[in-house]
């Protein structure tokens, strides 16, 4: 069953805004700063939640890896009747000189964008006095939510940053990966394998642990491939309209099924669909060897919830059924692409609720009506909605409050072998 | 409405000495070219004091990513599951305005949570494009079923600190909740300015407090407001004084409370460990008049705590100290230090008013140490100057900075995280204990935690 969470003027809110995510994708480029164009609590807020990133060593300064650096304007009441374009100036000198980045981004909040201060504008000024790329996102929470922030950033560098290249043949750029995952660097090292290993090249990874250099040269790959919709799709018809690169937005790499299916459409793309169908005869049967032999002797049939934004939802609810598991409530918590609604539609059954986008009250209603839940895989926020009814959360979707230790994949075939070991280490442990 | 402790100040580093002349000069802002944060904004203490309400609920006009933060933050921090029910302002609403959102939202909210009070909290946002929050809740007033609603400002272009929220909370529930009482309830105090979770054992803390003021003949009247109903906050004013949770609340909110309704209210520090509890306990009933059963508490209680501070002591005596934190928590473990015998080398506080300046002024020339003062810094100064003065241990807040806790691999505790009591004589042998434990266990195998979602079972 499908339940699209009714609107409601009055609100809970599920997940973090706009400026959150921008400052999530910045933190996924080496080498870059953010510079957040907002007021003080905006900062901080902001800076809490970057304690606990998996990716925090490489967001902070090389003198200051001890905790995420997040410099601010600090707009204030003054700037809002006089405008805050002279400190977000003086800023950006001050910050360059302090840490000499290869790339500052500012990142806009609701009131600079409200009185309508000129960031391009600054930014273009500041360009001649610093040998850094200045990169400009306007990311106010008024604009959308983290996921709309994060895409914003994409778009932002495609651009501000790229410029024209010629094509590198069987070579392609992966949109739309939200590196601050737990498992994204596993899953970004799984995609390159599979790909290698059918003879394409991964030129450039948006966004996870990307260098500039990478940016810079992804107008030269012959193909994107969208891997999150809900991140990658307008980014790639971006680069697709000003570059002219193709894009493919398949099916979900999650599963051995998804990833074999994945696999040869994307090779098939480039004319090598026979190697891709020689490696996953090869590979398969392999997969599902190692995964039954962590299924062999512990029953993974759990009552599962999942919640996640709708790709990593979606990809993860299929490699669960593979697992054996049944999922009886999976909880979308952004609005989904044209694709994933379809994917979302083939996951519909009678015994599962599949929820869309609720509010914090509501996602709350629907754990209290949902019988029977063994573990919810979801994030912070599902601990504290699960712990009234005392379900056990595995807290691995963004956002964390804490560091989570986590090793290997949740895409591509190691990723269906790692989520089988770790899936029989979890029942083990709840039995002891 | 503008109080001196909301506006901030410029970030100080010296001496003891040159902290007293500091504190006497600080003017208005002196803004820098770029800021690293340690501060949260009036949101974020306008929350705290409207969430800890029971039977009320606080509706933030903001869009949907300002109350995720606070709920992320508070939520995380305390394990505390902050309810926080906002507007969800969007591009639109700064254009046409947001007043028919509100309007709405209170009516749907009304439905939906079926609360006694709603707090309207403004923001950033619905301040800049002027919607009229008051006139808003005045028009809707009629078709809600709670009994009492108003507006919070709770912006943070003006005011940089969660201090302005937490007094103009409490301003705001002074001017319209409280009633005035027939008769005061004699020998009773309201422990004002309890934020949830209040604090340590996510709200233990004031029960203990409770019972110690029980011991000496002093009732709590109200706990305004962490677990409070609007019922138990109606009746504050019978209280005959106000014990603040910490310098902030000694600001205008606690002016307005004296003018209204004639409750002082009292200059205490945190009680956190023996000499800061018996401070506590004596002012309260130095203002009661029964100092002597204060004393005979205090010497029974010393007797008991005795094992404890004696085994603290040997073990931190002359033992290099920073001790870091907010303007409740600081000035109260600047204290501690001194009482366990340590080296306080380094004080940092994230920030102040003019009440905690004074208080940390006075611990300054009372203790042996002269420490490095900081006051509104960035962490990584602090550690820079930390690791200069060859700090061995860390008292007070690590939750802030986990990472540069972790980093330095020095002993610390913390006492927001953990969820035991520490405050009063009861709690302080469960502070003297985690102190010894967290100094004697090796950092590696020791790291700072954060509380899980779900009570103690203290």
């Amino acid at each position: 069953m499908i339940i699209h969470a009714e609107e409601k003027a009055v609100k809970e809110p599920l997940m973090p805004g706009m400026i959150n995510g921008a400052v999530r994708a910045v933190k996924c480029i080496n080498g870059a700063v953010p510079l957040l164009h907002a007021s003080q609590g905006c900062q901080e807020s902001l800076y809490f939640d970057g304690c606990f990133s998996p990716v925090k060593p490489r967001f902070c300064l090389q003198e200051m890896k001890e905790e995420p650096y997040l410099p601010s304007t600090i707009v204030n009441e003054e700037d809002v009747i006089f405008g805050a374009e002279q400190g977000l100036e003086v800023s950006l000198e001050g910050l360059y000189s302090k840490c000499t980045p290869e790339l500052i981004a500012v990142l806009t909040s609701d009131a600079p964008e409200i009185i309508g201060d000129d960031v391009a504008d600054v930014a273009q000024t500041v360009s001649t006095r610093v040998n850094c790329q200045l990169l400009n996102v306007e990311a106010g929470s008024l604009n959308g939510n983290y996921i709309d922030g994060f895409r914003a950033t994409i778009e932002a560098l495609v651009d501000q940053i790229m410029v024209p290249r010629e094509t590198v043949e069987r070579s392609v750029n992966l949109v739309g990966v939200a590196g601050d995952e737990v498992s994204a660097h596993f899953d970004v090292l799984e995609l390159k394998r599979l790909l290698k290993s059918v003879g394409i090249y991964t030129n450039a990874v948006f966004l996870s642990h990307t260098s500039l250099a990478e940016i810079e040269r992804a107008p030269q790959a012959a193909l994107n491939i969208v891997i999150n919709e809900e991140l990658g799709l307008l980014p790639a018809k971006k680069m697709e309209q000003q570059f002219d690169i193709p894009y493919f937005l398949g099916g979900v790499p999650y599963g051995i099924q998804g990833t074999a299916e994945w696999l040869l459409e994307v090779a098939s793309i480039f004319g090598l669909e026979e190697g891709a169908l020689a490696f996953t005869e090869q590979t398969v049967p392999h997969t599902i060897h190692l995964m039954r032999k962590y299924e062999r002797d512990i029953n993974f049939s759990l009552d599962a919830a999942v919640s996640a934004d709708p790709t990593p939802a979606v990809g993860f609810t299929i490699l669960l059924q593979e697992l054996g598991c049944s999922i009886t409530l999976l909880t979308v918590r952004s609005p989904p692409g044209q694709t994933m609604v379809r994917r979302l539609h083939s996951l519909d059954d009678t015994d599962r609720v599949i929820l869309i986008c609720p509010d914090y009250y509501q996602y709350i209603e629907a754990l209290k009506d949902t019988e029977d839940i063994d573990v919810v895989f979801g994030s912070f926020i599902d601990s504290l909605a699960a712990s009234a009814y005392s379900i056990p959360v595995i807290e691995m979707f963004y956002p964390l409050m804490r560091m989570v230790e986590w090793e290997g994949p949740l895409m591509g075939f190691e990723g269906a072998v790692n989520m089988a070991k770790k899936l029989a280490k979890y029942c083990i442990q709840q039995w002891l | 409405m503008r109080d001196s402790d909301c506006s901030r100040q410029e970030p100080f580093a010296g001496s003891s000495k040159e902290f007293s002349n500091w504190r006497k000069s600080t003017d208005e802002l002196q803004r820098e070219n770029f800021y690293h944060p340690v501060r949260v904004c009036a949101l974020f203490g306008a929350l705290r004091i409207m969430g800890g309400i029971t039977d009320g609920i606080s509706l933030t006009h903001a869009p949907s990513g300002c109350a995720f933060f606070q709920k992320f933050q508070i939520s995380s921090c305390f394990g505390h599951d902050l309810r926080t029910p906002c507007t969800d302002l969007l591009d639109e609403d700064a254009v046409y305005g947001g007043e028919d959102k509100l309007k709405e939202a209170l009516i749907q909210a009304d439905t939906r949570y079926n609360p006694k009070l709603i707090g309207v909290l403004n923001t950033c946002t619905p301040q800049i494009i002027g919607d009229d929050v008051d006139a808003v809740i005045e028009s809707v007033r009629p078709h809600l079923g709670c009994k009492y609603v108003f507006s919070v400002n709770a912006d943070g272009l003006q005011y940089y600190t969660q201090s302005y929220g937490y007094n103009e909370a409490l301003v705001k529930l002074i001017d319209n909740v409280f009633q005035h009482p027939k008769e005061k309830t004699e020998k009773s105090v309201n422990l004002f300015g309890e934020i949830i979770p209040g604090f340590s054992a996510l709200g233990m803390d004031k029960f203990i407090l409770r019972d110690l003021l029980k011991r000496i003949g002093v009732r709590v009247q109200a706990i305004v407001t962490a677990g409070s109903s609007v019922a138990e906050l109606e009746q504050a004013p019978r209280a005959e004084a106000n014990v603040p949770r910490c310098g902030l609340m000694l600001s205008y909110a606690s002016r307005r409370m004296e003018n209204r309704f004639g409750v002082p209210t009292l200059d205490v520090l945190m009680p956190y460990g023996i000499r800061n509890t018996s401070r506590w306990l004596k002012k309260i009933a130095a203002f009661f008049d029964v100092t002597e059963k204060a004393e005979q508490v205090i010497t029974q209680e010393v007797e008991k705590l005795s094992p404890y501070i004696e085994k603290a002591r040997r073990l931190l005596k002359g033992k290099v100290v920073a001790v870091n934190g907010g303007p409740g928590r600081a000035p109260a473990f600047l204290q501690l230090a001194d009482e366990l015998g340590c080296e306080v080398a380094l004080f940092n506080l994230f920030f102040g008013n003019d009440v905690v300046f004074r208080q940390v002024e006075q611990i300054l020339e009372e203790i042996e140490s002269s420490p490095r003062v900081m006051v509104d810094c960035s962490m990584d100064d602090v550690r820079v100057m930390a690791e200069e003065l060859n700090v061995e241990v860390w008292f007070g807040d690590a939750l802030d900075f986990p990472n540069t806790y972790t980093k330095m691999a020095l002993p610390s505790f913390e006492t927001l995280i953990y969820q035991k009591s520490f405050e009063g004589f009861e709690g302080c042998k469960n502070l003297l204990k985690h102190i010894i434990h967290r100094t004697l266990m090796p950092t590696s195998l020791n790291p700072v935690t954060i509380c899980r979602p779900g009570r103690c079972n203290q």
